[in-house]
Order: structure tokens, then C-alpha cells, then sequence
């Protein structure tokens, strides 16, 4: 622990010295006027080092083939969803690191579909870094089901969700029940690596994996219980990591994430109340590495200058100091020469030895086999879309924006999904009730068009009668969701913000209701809308210029 | 791809010369350089030279040191570009005149070896009416030789060859412990898992191409007379797919299963086969470990190098090309540097990198400590390499991959 701390002030000092300040995604400060702009998608695992170390690289001002200073804009995004954009063409990075090359071979076959048998991605690219895919579990809990003595598996941690088991069943009824979690897998690759291992286990296999095993009937029913146990998805392992060290064993009792997340959990400034420690378990069948590979894309947007740029800052990221920084943040180096050391120490919940063993990497139609599968038995959502049509939502176009947005965010759930609408000013009115979407989807989005804007802000009673109901229902094997847009601050309701709070406090049997919070426009009180979201483990966002409101409502829909 | 599969088996017959190309090398040339006095206006000579990717280190400081020679052709500086590439990419666009405007067009190319100058010869003069290989004093030499190894965690090495690897025990083990359910059925430890092996895709690279002769040879029990009955033998075909069906990814790179051992650990590949000089070369300037060091340092444990029961050599030719764009200062520029590379002094460096010299009056064996062959030989590196198998005919090659290619076995 101490060696941790050690390590992170170490950390600390140097990029306080170094650069004095983040600037988000794209690192560094605004490129020089006749820079060499290289763009990189780059999974988000990896944001805190790539943000370190590419300031530190555009501040060299490393000159390109033409002489030009270089710069590097890196932007973090899921691997799944950034291999999306660059096949249809929305984004076109210079540099591609997703979290692992398992995407890579699903990359190159689809895009050589539309470009004549070409690859997107060349050769073997370079692993920056290292971390095998772990399930994060509480200490005293992994301990309760035998560990370390006794190795835990896939196959046991399905077997948990699945039989519908709690804790009380190994001695703790006081933990309530088994809740897992892991990404989704459209958009993350922990959320794949997830949803492979599952197929494995119920295949009762470790490799061979084929397209004929994934299409079994008994596969989808044991993907299907194993996924019942999961309390949501989301686009982001650091989020899930984040929320369960922040909001403990209640919350979470495990999850799968990368093994540098678990080293991150003892940086007590990150985390000063974390209630127990958190340890790593390799999964006896075997596990998967999270490598993130450094590949520049062969594709036409990409020129030799751009190119040979992308190796200068290639070598930059490979070189020691930046490597050694990599470990200091919890990563395996990609450089071989430097020894696995602290901080991935026992004391840090990890072990340098492990994974002993792997599971094999499916071939492209194989992991494909198993998204459909997958997608066909995910947990379903029950979801109340709250939407705040009082006469300030005329403002700056908000309450048209809102109804597009809510319209995207339809399309992204399955017809068995359940969905509701209720929109609130002076009074609520329940529009639609929770029900499947599918036999209803035109008629909703008609009903959307609709909508326009008049009256007050009745904000709490609104969100605290679309909860409420979903809150009677016993834990069940869907997700469940309020999701609320407004764009001002209560102005009507009876009961009180401590009151809406303390019915959020009282969910303790594993309901896991959770209230998304959209702060639309200047007049929405974030402060508040935040402690409504976080109350339920949540998230609150807020549009600026570079988030839109259907992008906010798109980042949503992953958790389900 | 098919096509690419047939050329390489028809032409692999050249890996014959792989064998004796040691013994028959002539005396090291080493002319030295041509120190003409350069005014400062005298506009270089570049050559471009395409190479195995798996000499990189050598050939980059080697070129330096040509450089800074002040090497001059009829006057003209003497610059060189290098450009790695895998040999069967390298056979592929050369012949067929695929060029990228960064790479620029060959004037050398230097696969990992000498089958695949055929097989670029042989796309080339599909179009051509003369070949694209140099001849008389320009034509194709080795630069440097290095064996096919298999590299394997040491503790799981024991399991699986408790006798030793040199028992004649083998590939009977290697099949054995691929097929039982995990390494726990032969002795192994639970948390192993799975048996897991590599080695390269038989129709990109070199070294899976020639891992597959040896599995064929070592079916057998035999280390020449390899025939196309022996490779069609049903019996031996069903052994193969057991064993080819547990590589967890062919690779295009020989150097990718070098690097995923030594990162990913024994978790990753129990085993793989790679060059010898892949395993034991230096590649680190600052703190000169081979390879099978750093694998050590990185996961705690050793790597071990074992020679199978009889192995087969790399040969790295230097193939000076003769093509409309290699202009005849650039051709006497190109032997002026595969001279220097011949030259004592280099082949001496090569040992360096962990190759084998082609020249046969460079001791292998020294008492120089950055010897890799005289350092590692705690990690297995042999001097001596006991036996080579007999390169198989064309026909038999051709069928062998063929009956890969079938087995579907990526």
C-alpha cells in the first residue's frame, strides 16, 4: 500500500511538473499553428497514462518527415464502439488502440467486405501496454467462496448468477445478493472478453470455441442466467471500477475489469473510503489479455507523413521513462526489458504470476456468433423516460433536440425491452406506461413528435412517481431505469430533495434502480442533479460543445 | 493464396542449400571499402534493401558503421535504406512490382531465406523474360545462418520431457501433451490449463514452414527421405490436425511469438518455435539481454532453448536484384555492402545478434562475454548443432502444405 502511494505522489509530482494541468481527451495544449495533427482513438483504460505521456510528447514538438512540429490529438472511447466509427467512416483516427487485438481480426473482415479484401490493420502491432482481464471481487467475499485456496472460475462465478444463489447460501446473509457486473459488450472490450468467457464455460470448453457451440439452445438459456445476475452494463470499464470501489460491496460484489483498475483501487486519494480491499481473480479455466495494441490504420485518410509520424510517437511510448510510467500506473509494461514490478504486488490485490492460463481467442465469426447470441439474451431493461416539458424547454430549440434524442435512444432498445414516457410541468402525465416497446414503437414515436413545451417544473414528485412503482416490483431479472431530462429547477413539487434522496437510500435488496440525470440549458441545477443520479449509482450528465443531448441519451442506452 | 502455397512447395527444393551452404561458403570476402577521397557536392548513391525483419538489429548497426566508413561508389557516398518486411510479403511484392512510396523500389532483398528468392523469381518472370535475381558476382549469398529452436517455460519442459528433450521422446511428448485435456493429465499442475504451442502460419512465414517439415520428418522418425506418401499417410495427417488444432494463433511473425512469451508469460505459450537468434539475440541497447534473459527478468522464470532431434537453418541471402530501376552504381554499391557484411568484422557483430556466421573461419564459440552462444548456453544454446534434416522434394513440400491448407486448421 505504501509503496502505492509511493508510486502515484511520484506520479503525481512529475506531471504537475511536467505540465502543470490536464486538458481532457485530447491532451496537451492547442497543437502550434503549422503542426502535424495525428489523431488516436485509444481505449479508455488507458486515459490517465496516454493523457500523461502525449502532453509530454506534443510539448517536444517532435518534427515530422516534413519538419513540422507533430502533434498528437488522443481521444478515449470504448474499443467496440471506436472499431464502429472507423468502419462506417464517422471517425477517421490516424492510430487505433483499442484495450485488445481480439476486435482486430473482426475489424480487418469487415472492412475488407468493403475494400476489396484489404486490412485495416497490417501485421502484428505493437503492445503499449499490458493488463489481463480479471474479475474484481471484495476480499472477504472472495474469500467466502473459498479463495485463494480454492481457484474461482468462470464457470463458478456463472454458476453464482445463474442458480440464483446470494450470499447467504456461503454464510452471508448480510450481503444480500451475488450482483455482478461487466461492460457492454457493443461497445467495450472487457464487456467481449465477458461474454466469450461465458460461452466457454458453457460450452465446458477452454478453446476450439465454433459458431455450432455458441448456437446450442442450452448456451443461450446459461447466457441468459448468467446475464439475469447483472446489475447493468455501460460503455466504460473505468466507470464500473470507479462505482464499485466508490459505492462498495452493496453496490457490486464483483465485476470484470482490467487487473490495473484493481492496482488503481488502493490509491487512497482516489479512493479514500473504499470499505474493504479488493482483490484479482484469475479464473482457473483461463482469461483473456487486454494488450492494447498500437496499430496504425492502412486506411486511405492516412498519409505516409501522418504515418511515419504515428512511429515517432510509437517509439516515444516505448521508450523507458513512459513505460515506466505505465507501470506506475498499474499496467504490465510492453516493454519486455522492464520486469513486472511494484506496484502489481500482492499487497495491491494482484498477483505479477498470474494468468497462468488462457483461454483462445475465437476467430472473427465465432465472436460475432456470440454478440448475436448474446444480444438475443441480455438482461432486459424496464426504463421510465422522464421529460421535463415546461415552457423554458422552447429555449435554444431544447425540447425539439430532447425529442430526437429520445427517438435515438428508442432505437437503440429491443423490442422486449420495456419502455415508458412521462412528461412533467405544472402536473405529470404518465404518456405511456412500462411495456415492451416492441408493439408499440411507431405509436411512441409519434407521440414523442408531439410534445411541446408549456408550464412549470414539478421535478421531484415526478422522478419520485416514476420510481416508486418500478421499486415495488421484487428484484427481478431486468434492469430498471428512470431516466430524467429537465432543464430547470423544481418549482412545484410537495416533497423535498432529502426526501427523494432518502427513497433512493432505502433500495438495499438489490433492486438497482438507477436515475440518469440530464441537466439541459444554464438553468438545470446540476449540483442537485448529480446527487439524484450518484444516489442510485448513476450517472448525471450535462450537453456542452462537445457532448450532445443525443449523444447523452446514446451513452444511456449502453448501460442496458 | 493458393498459388503463393503451390510456389512455395515447388520451390522450397532451394532449402536444400540451406544445409550445406555453411560448409560450402568459400572464403570470407571482406574487400574492404574504396576509400575515394568525397568532394562535398558528390550526390550519394542510395540503395534500398528489403529484409527479413528478423535481422534488423544487425543489419541497422552494421549499416551505420558502413556509413560512417565513408563508402563511396565512382566517387558518390554510398547511403542505405533499410526497410523490414516478412519474407513471403517481401517475395510477394517484389515480384509482382508492388511498391509503397515509403518504401521506395528494392535494390537488395534479403529474406529470411533462400526459398523465397525463387518464389519471387517466379512472379517476376511472369511478366519479365529474365530473371530479377543478379547473377556472376552479384548473385544471391547468405549473410548469416540460424536453426529453428522450439523455446519453452523450463518447470513445464520437465513435465513434458522429465528425461530430457534429446530422448528421442520428442515430438511423441509434444503430441502426447497437446492432446491429453491439460497439463494436469501429464503431470502438470491444474493452473496451467491447456497445453499450448505456436509457431507461424506455413504459407506467410518462413519458420512455420519449416516447423512443418520438422513435425513431418519427426512423425516419422526419420531426418531425410521425407516422401509424398509419408505426408499423405492418413495416420499422419490425423496426428498433425491434433497438434496443429491446439496453436492458439498462427502468426504472420515469428518475432510476435518471441515477444508474446516474453509478455505474456508461460499463461500465453507454453512452447513455440522460433529462430535461435530471435530467442537469444540482444535487443536491448541498454542493458544488452538477449531475449530468453529478459524473459527471465520479466516473468521470474526461465526460458529454455531445445534443439529438436534434427533441425533446419535460415540462410539470409543478400540478393542483389536485377531489375530496370537498379542502376549499375547501385548495384556495385549493394556488393560493396553485402562485402562489408561478409567481412570479418560484421560477422563477428552477427554472433553478437545471436546468427550463426556464414563464414565458416568465424568461431561460433568465444571466450567474449557478449557471446550469446558461449553466455546462454545455461538457457540450452548448444554450439553444435547435431543433426539437419534433409531438405524434402519439391513435390513433397508442396503436398504438405497442401494437406495444411485442407486441414483448415486456422
Amino acid at each position: 500500500m505504501r509503496t502505492l502511494q509511493h508510486w502515484l505522489c511520484a506520479l503525481l509530482l512529475a506531471s504537475l511538473a511536467g505540465c502543470g494541468g490536464s486538458s481532457g481527451g485530447a491532451a496537451g495544449d492547442a497543437p502550434p499553428s503549422n503542426a502535424l495533427t495525428i489523431t488516436m482513438f485509444y481505449g479508455s483504460e488507458k486515459q490517465a497514462w496516454m493523457e500523461d505521456v502525449t502532453q509530454q510528447f506534443n510539448s517536444q514538438q517532435v518534427q515530422s518527415t516534413s519538419g513540422r512540429p507533430i502533434y498528437v490529438s488522443a481521444t478515449p472511447l470504448g474499443s467496440a464502439e471506436s472499431m464502429e466509427q472507423i468502419l462506417s467512416g464517422a471517425a477517421q483516427p490516424t492510430i487505433w488502440s483499442p484495450a485488445s487485438g481480439v476486435l482486430i481480426p473482426v475489424a480487418n473482415e469487415r472492412w475488407a467486405a468493403s475494400h476489396s479484401g484489404a486490412k485495416l490493420v497490417e501485421g502484428s502491432p505493437t503492445a503499449l501496454v499490458l493488463s489481463p482481464v480479471v474479475i474484481a471481487m471484495w476480499q472477504p467475499m472472495a474469500k467466502a467462496l473459498g479463495w485463494p485456496e480454492q481457484p474461482i472460475g468462470w464457470a463458478d462465478i456463472a454458476a453464482m448468477t445463474s442458480s440464483g444463489k446470494s450470499w447467504a447460501d456461503y454464510g452471508h446473509p448480510e450481503w444480500g445478493a451475488f450482483q455482478f457486473g461487466h461492460t457492454h459488450p457493443g461497445y467495450s472490450n472487457s464487456g467481449i472478453a465477458s461474454i466469450l468467457a461465458t460461452v466457454y464455460a458453457a460450452a465446458g470448453k477452454t478453446r476450439g470455441l465454433t459458431a455450432d457451440d455458441v448456437r446450442q439452445p442450452a448456451t443461450a438459456e446459461f447466457l441468459g442466467k448468467v446475464e439475469s445476475g447483472v446489475i447493468h452494463y455501460g460503455e466504460s470499464t473505468g466507470f464500473f471500477a470507479n462505482q464499485m470501489f466508490t459505492r462498495g460491496p452493496a453496490y457490486l460484489s464483483a465485476a470484470v475489469m482490467y487487473e490495473n483498475l484493481v492496482v488503481q483501487s488502493y490509491d487512497t486519494t482516489r479512493y479514500p473510503s473504499k470499505p474493504m480491499p479488493v482483490v484479482a481473480i484469475y479464473p482457473k479455466e483461463g482469461t483473456f489479455w487486454s494488450d492494447h495494441p498500437y496499430a496504425v490504420l492502412s486506411a486511405p485518410w492516412v498519409d505516409d507523413e501522418q504515418r511515419a509520424a504515428a512511429q515517432s510517437f510509437l517509439q516515444f511510448l516505448m521508450e523507458r521513462p513512459q513505460q515506466e510510467k505505465a507501470l506506475a500506473y498499474g499496467f504490465r509494461p510492453g516493454d519486455a526489458n522492464l520486469a513486472v514490478g511494484a506496484p502489481i504486488t500482492a499487497a495491491n490485490g494482484v498477483d505479477p504470476a498470474q494468468p497462468k492460463t488462457l483461454l483462445e481467442v475465437p476467430s472473427a465469426e465465432v465472436i460475432e456468433a456470440v454478440q448475436a447470441a448474446w444480444k438475443q439474451n441480455k438482461k432486459r431493461v424496464d426504463v421510465m423516460a422522464v421529460l421535463d416539458t415546461s415552457g423554458s424547454m422552447q429555449d435554444e430549440n431544447r425540447m425539439e433536440l430532447a425529442k430526437t434524442a429520445l427517438k435515438t435512444f428508442m432505437a437503440q432498445l429491443d423490442d422486449e425491452d420495456g419502455l415508458g414516457l412521462t412528461t412533467f410541468s405544472t402536473e405529470a402525465t404518465v404518456v405511456s406506461p412500462i411495456s415492451p416497446l416492441g408493439p408499440k414503437r411507431q405509436q411512441l414515436a409519434d407521440t414523442i413528435g408531439g410534445l411541446f413545451a408549456q408550464g412549470d417544473t414539478r421535478l421531484y414528485d415526478t422522478v419520485g412517481e416514476a420510481y416508486t412503482p418500478l421499486q415495488a416490483e421484487p428484484p427481478g431479472d431486468r434492469i430498471r431505469a428512470v431516466v430524467v431530462l429537465t432543464d430547470g429547477q423544481d418549482t412545484q413539487s410537495q416533497r423535498s430533495l432529502e426526501a427523494l434522496l432518502q427513497e433512493f437510500r432505502k433500495d438495499t435488496e438489490g433492486r438497482s434502480i438507477k436515475v440518469f440525470t440530464i441537466g439541459f440549458g444554464a438553468g438545470a441545477d446540476m449540483g442537485i442533479l448529480t446527487q439524484l443520479a450518484e444516489a442510485t449509482g448513476a450517472k448525471s450528465y450535462h450537453p456542452d460543445d462537445t457532448t450532445t443531448i443525443e449523444k447523452i441519451y446514446s451513452d444511456i442506452a449502453t448501460f442496458f | 493464396m493458393l498459388q503463393l502455397s503451390r510456389l512455395i512447395g515447388a520451390l522450397f527444393l532451394s532449402i536444400a542449400l540451406i544445409a550445406t551452404v555453411g560448409k560450402v561458403l568459400g572464403a570470407p570476402v571482406g574487400n574492404g571499402i574504396a576509400n575515394v577521397p568525397i568532394g562535398p557536392a558528390a550526390e550519394p548513391v542510395t540503395i534500398t534493401i528489403w529484409y527479413g525483419t528478423e535481422k534488423r538489429d544487425w543489419l541497422e548497426a552494421a549499416k551505420q558503421r558502413f556509413e560512417a566508413s565513408g563508402a563511396a561508389v565512382g566517387g558518390h557516398p554510398i547511403q542505405i535504406k533499410l526497410v523490414g518486411k516478412g519474407s513471403a510479403e517481401m517475395a510477394e511484392q517484389i515480384g509482382r512490382e508492388q511498391f509503397g512510396s515509403v518504401d521506395g523500389q528494392p535494390t537488395v532483398a534479403s529474406p529470411a531465406a533462400s526459398m523465397w528468392l525463387p518464389v519471387m523469381d517466379q512472379e517476376w518472370q511472369a511478366s519479365h523474360s529474365a530473371s530479377i535475381l543478379a547473377a556472376g558476382e552479384a548473385a544471391p549469398r547468405p549473410l548469416v545462418l540460424t536453426p529453428l529452436v522450439l523455446v519453452a517455460w523450463q518447470e513445464r519442459a520437465q513435465v513434458l520431457w522429465p528425461g530430457g528433450a534429446r530422448d528421442g521422446q520428442f515430438w511423441d511428448r509434444i503430441h502426447q501433451a497437446l492432446t491429453a485435456q491439460s497439463w494436469a493429465a501429464i503431470g502438470g499442475s491444474q493452473s496451467w490449463g491447456q497445453v499450448k504451442f505456436g509457431h507461424t502460419s506455413p504459407l506467410l512465414s518462413n519458420s512455420g514452414a519449416q516447423a512443418l517439415v520438422l513435425m513431418a520428418y519427426g512423425y516419422h522418425h526419420k531426418a531425410s527421405g521425407l516422401s509424398v506418401a509419408d505426408v499423405t499417410d492418413p495416420a499422419f495427417i490425423t496426428w498433425l490436425g491434433q497438434i496443429e488444432s491446439t496453436v492458439p494463433q498462427f502468426g504472420e511473425s515469428t518475432g510476435t511469438f518471441m515477444n508474446e512469451m516474453v509478455l505474456k508469460g508461460p499463461g500465453a505459450y507454453d512452447m513455440a518455435f522460433v529462430y535461435e537468434n530471435l530467442a537469444i539475440g540482444q535487443v536491448d541497447a541498454q542493458t544488452s539481454n538477449g531475449r530468453i534473459e529478459q524473459a527471465e527478468g520479466r516473468q521470474g522464470q526461465p526460458l529454455h532453448i531445445y534443439y529438436p532431434p534434427a533441425t533446419i537453418l535460415s540462410d539470409h541471402p543478400y540478393a542483389v536484384l536485377s531489375a530496370p530501376w537498379v542502376t549499375p552504381d547501385q548495384q556495385a554499391a549493394a556488393i560493396q555492402f553485402r562485402d562489408f557484411l561478409l567481412g570479418h568484422e560484421q560477422q563477428q557483430q552477427a554472433l553478437i545478434y545471436g546468427f550463426r556466421p556464414a563464414d565458416p573461419n568465424v568461431a561460433i564459440s568465444s571466450s567474449d562475454p557478449s557471446n550469446p552462444f558461449t553466455r546462454y548456453q545455461k538457457y540450452g544454446v548448444q554450439v553444435q548443432i547435431d543433426q539437419q534434416v534433409e531438405s524434402p522434394p519439391a513435390q513433397v513440400i508442396s503436398e504438405l502444405l497442401e494437406v495444411w491448407r485442407r486441414g483448415r486448421f486456422e
